[in-house]
C-alpha cells in the first residue's frame, strides 16, 4: 500500500506530436523534498505538468497518494502546484489572489481569510497583501504563487522552479520553508535547474534530460555521482544596485575567477568555483545593508554545460 | 486509513461544500466581468438603445418627435430588433463570452481555476452561469429603460395605464424575456467559440452574417439560426422586406425550449473540450 502514501508515475511518456516531452518515466516519490534536477528544455515541467493533470499522458499512469490525477474534485484537496507561469489574474492583489481561490477550495470566508493572512506571513507578504500583483517583483511573484499553491495546506506540494528569482535572504527563507512542510510529512516536489542548490537542500534528488529520468536517488550518492561536476567553474549572474562595488568584493574571493559587468551597469556575471560561499558572501552584504539585489542565479549556458557533462557521463554505460 | 480509503469512504457529493465552492467561483467569475474594464465596455454599449430612444422620443422634427410620428411601439421594435438584438446583444455577448475561456487562457491565468478541486463540467456551468447573470442584468436594465422611455410622448401616468392594462407590460416582458434568451443563446455559443479559436474575427463574422442574413435562407437553414427563434417571440411582428423568404414564426414554446436546449448541447460540447484540454499557453 505504499503507492497509496507516495507519488506513482508508472511508464508514462508524453510527446507534443512527434516532439518528445518525457519518455518511460518510472517513479515512486516519498514524502520529504524531492528535486527533479535538469537543465532547460529537459522534461520537468512536462512531468510537473502531468503530476498536476494540466497534460495528460500519451502513455502510462500516474497517481498521487492513490489518488488519479484525472479526479481534481478529489486530488486537488491535497495537492498543491506552483507552475513556472509569471501570469495571474488581472487586477488581482495578493491578498484576493490567494483568498479567491481559497474559497473555490469551499471553505467559508473567516477560515478563509485566516489561512490566506497565515500564508502571507508565511511567505513574507504581508506588508504587500493589499498592493496588485502586477506591481510585484519578480521574487515578490514567485513568493506569490508560492502562497498560492500552499495556502490550502496540501499533502502534495509540486513546485516549478521555486526559487527563481528569490533573493539569497528570501531564497534561505523560502528553503527553510520547504524544510518545515517536509519535516511535517509532506511531499515538496521542486524542479530546478541549479544542481548544487537542490543538492544542499534534498532527500532525493531525480535527474532528468532529454525527455529520460538519467539517475534518482539519495542525496549523499547522488552527491558522490555530480562531485566531479561541481569542481567545475560556475557561472553567476548578480543583478544589483552597486555592480562595481560588488565586483570588487568578489575579487577578494580566491575562488571567484573571472567578473564581467552588465552593459547597462545594472549587474555582473562571475565565474567561481565555489558558489555556495559567494552565495553566502552576497546574502551577508544585503544583511549588512552594502548592497540591493534585485536577483541572483546561475547563468544557464554553463549550467546547461554542466548538465551536458553529467548526462553524458550517464550515458556512457548504455 | 489513506487518503484513497478516506476518499473512498466520503459521502459522493458533499453538497454544502459544493455550495460553498460554486459560490466561490461566482464571486470570481462576477468579479471579473464586472469590476473590470469589460464591465465599463459593455455599460457604455447598453446605453446604446437607450440614448437613441432617448432621441427619437425628444428631439421634435417637424413638429412631431419619431416616436409621436410612427407610434412608440413600431420605433422601439424596430430600435430593438435592428440595435439591440441585431448588434448590442450579439457583439456584447461576443466580447464577454469569447472570453470567459479565452481571456484566461491569454492572459495565461486558466490553470489556476483547472488546479481547484472542482470538475473541469461544473467550471463551465458556473462560469457560463455567472457570466449571463451579469450580462444580463445589464441589458435587462438596458431593455427597461429604454423601454420606459417610449412612454416620454404619453407621461407618467400614460405608461402606467398602458403597463398595467394595456399591452405595455406583457411586450415589456417579451424584450425581457427575448434578452435573456439571446443571453444564453449567443452566450453559449461564444462560450464555445472561444474554446476553439483563439481569434474571434472570422468565426464571429460568419455567425454575423448568418444570423443577419437568416431572413433570406430558406425555411429549412432559418430554423439553424439564433435569432429566427428570437424574432419568434417579439411582441410587435415587422416586416423583413421584399426579399425575405417568409415562414411562419415558431411556436413560444418552440422557441424557448429550443434555445434552452440549444445553449444545453452546446456547453455539454465545450464542457467535453475542457475535459480533454490540455495547458499548454505556448501554443495560444
Amino acid at each position: 500500500m505504499s503507492g497509496e502514501r507516495n507519488i506513482v508515475i508508472r511508464d508514462v511518456s508524453k510527446f507534443y506530436g512527434d516532439v518528445l516531452g518525457v519518455n518511460r518515466v518510472d517513479l515512486e516519490i516519498e514524502p520529504g523534498i524531492t528535486s527533479l534536477v535538469g537543465p532547460n528544455g529537459s522534461g520537468k515541467s512536462t512531468l510537473m505538468n502531468l503530476l498536476a493533470g494540466l497534460l495528460r499522458p500519451t502513455r502510462g499512469e500516474i497517481s498521487i497518494l492513490g489518488l488519479p490525477v484525472t479526479r481534481p474534485q478529489d486530488l486537488f484537496r491535497r495537492f498543491g502546484y506552483c507552475t513556472q507561469y509569471d501570469s495571474f489574474p488581472r487586477g488581482a492583489t495578493g491578498w484576493q489572489f490567494v483568498f479567491s481561490y481559497l474559497l473555490l477550495h469551499g471553505l467559508d470566508r473567516g477560515e478563509a481569510e485566516r489561512l490566506t493572512a497565515q500564508t502571507l506571513e508565511r511567505v513574507g507578504l504581508v506588508d504587500s497583501a493589499h498592493r496588485r500583483i502586477a506591481g510585484y517583483s519578480k521574487g515578490m511573484r514567485q513568493r506569490i504563487k508560492l502562497a498560492q499553491a500552499i495556502a490550502h495546506g496540501p499533502q502534495v506540494m509540486v513546485l516549478d522552479e521555486p526559487l527563481n528569482g528569490l533573493d539569497p535572504m528570501v531564497r534561505a527563507e523560502t528553503i527553510e520553508l520547504f524544510r518545515q512542510l517536509a519535516g511535517e510529512g509532506q511531499h515538496v516536489v521542486i524542479s530546478s535547474h541549479i544542481l548544487h542548490e537542490v543538492d544542499l537542500l534534498s532527500d532525493r534528488v531525480i535527474l532528468i534530460s532529454n525527455g529520460y529520468i538519467v539517475a534518482e536517488g539519495e542525496v549523499p550518492g547522488m552527491r558522490a555521482e555530480v562531485e566531479e561536476v561541481r569542481e567545475q567553474p560556475l557561472q553567476v549572474f548578480v543583478r544589483c544596485d552597486r555592480p562595481q562595488w560588488l565586483a570588487g568584493r568578489a575579487f577578494e574571493l580566491d575562488h571567484v575567477t573571472e567578473v564581467q559587468l552588465h552593459d547597462d551597469g545594472g549587474g555582473l556575471h562571475l565565474r567561481t568555483r565555489d558558489a555556495d560561499r559567494f552565495l553566502r558572501l552576497v546574502a551577508e552584504l544585503v544583511a549588512e545593508g552594502g548592497v540591493e539585489v534585485e536577483a541572483v542565479g546561475p547563468a544557464d549556458s554553463d549550467l546547461q554545460a554542466v548538465y551536458r557533462y553529467l548526462v553524458d557521463e550517464e550515458e556512457e554505460p548504455s | 486509513m489513506t487518503v484513497a480509503q478516506e476518499t473512498a469512504a466520503r459521502p459522493r457529493i458533499d453538497w454544502a461544500l459544493l455550495a460553498r465552492q460554486l459560490g466561490g467561483l461566482v464571486r470570481l467569475e462576477l468579479r471579473r466581468l464586472l469590476l473590470t474594464r469589460r464591465a465599463v465596455i459593455l455599460g457604455l454599449a447598453s446605453a446604446v438603445p437607450v440614448a437613441i430612444v432617448l432621441l427619437v422620443g425628444s428631439i421634435p422634427i417637424g413638429g412631431q418627435t419619431v416616436l409621436e410620428r410612427f407610434g412608440n411601439r413600431i420605433v422601439y421594435e424596430t430600435i430593438f430588433e435592428t440595435v439591440f438584438l441585431g448588434a448590442i446583444l450579439f457583439f456584447g455577448c461576443l466580447y464577454v463570452f469569447f472570453n470567459l475561456f479565452r481571456g484566461e487562457i491569454l492572459e495565461r491565468s486558466l490553470h489556476y481555476l483547472l488546479l481547484t478541486p472542482l470538475r473541469r463540467e461544473l467550471v463551465v456551468a458556473v462560469k457560463y452561469a455567472a457570466a449571463v447573470a451579469a450580462v444580463t442584468a445589464l441589458f435587462m436594465a438596458s431593455t427597461v429603460f429604454s423601454y420606459m422611455l417610449i412612454y416620454l410622448p404619453v407621461g407618467f401616468s400614460g405608461a402606467v395605464e398602458d403597463l398595467t392594462a394595456g399591452p405595455g407590460g406583457r411586450h415589456l416582458v417579451a424584450y425581457l424575456g427575448v434578452t435573456l434568451l439571446a443571453c444564453i443563446g449567443y452566450g453559449s455559443l461564444f462560450t464555445l467559440v472561444g474554446m476553439v479559436f483563439r481569434n474571434p474575427i472570422i468565426p464571429a463574422g460568419a455567425l454575423y452574417v448568418w444570423e443577419m442574413l437568416h431572413f433570406l435562407l430558406p425555411p429549412a437553414l432559418k430554423k439553424l439560426s439564433v435569432i429566427h427563434y428570437l424574432k419568434g417571440l417579439l411582441p410587435v411582428p415587422l416586416s423583413d422586406g421584399p426579399f425575405a423568404v417568409v415562414v411562419e414564426p415558431p411556436p413560444p414554446a418552440v422557441s424557448v425550449l429550443g434555445l434552452l436546449a440549444f445553449a444545453a448541447g452546446v456547453l455539454a460540447v465545450t464542457a467535453l473540450i475542457i475535459r480533454r484540454m490540455e495547458i499548454r499557453y505556448t501554443e495560444d
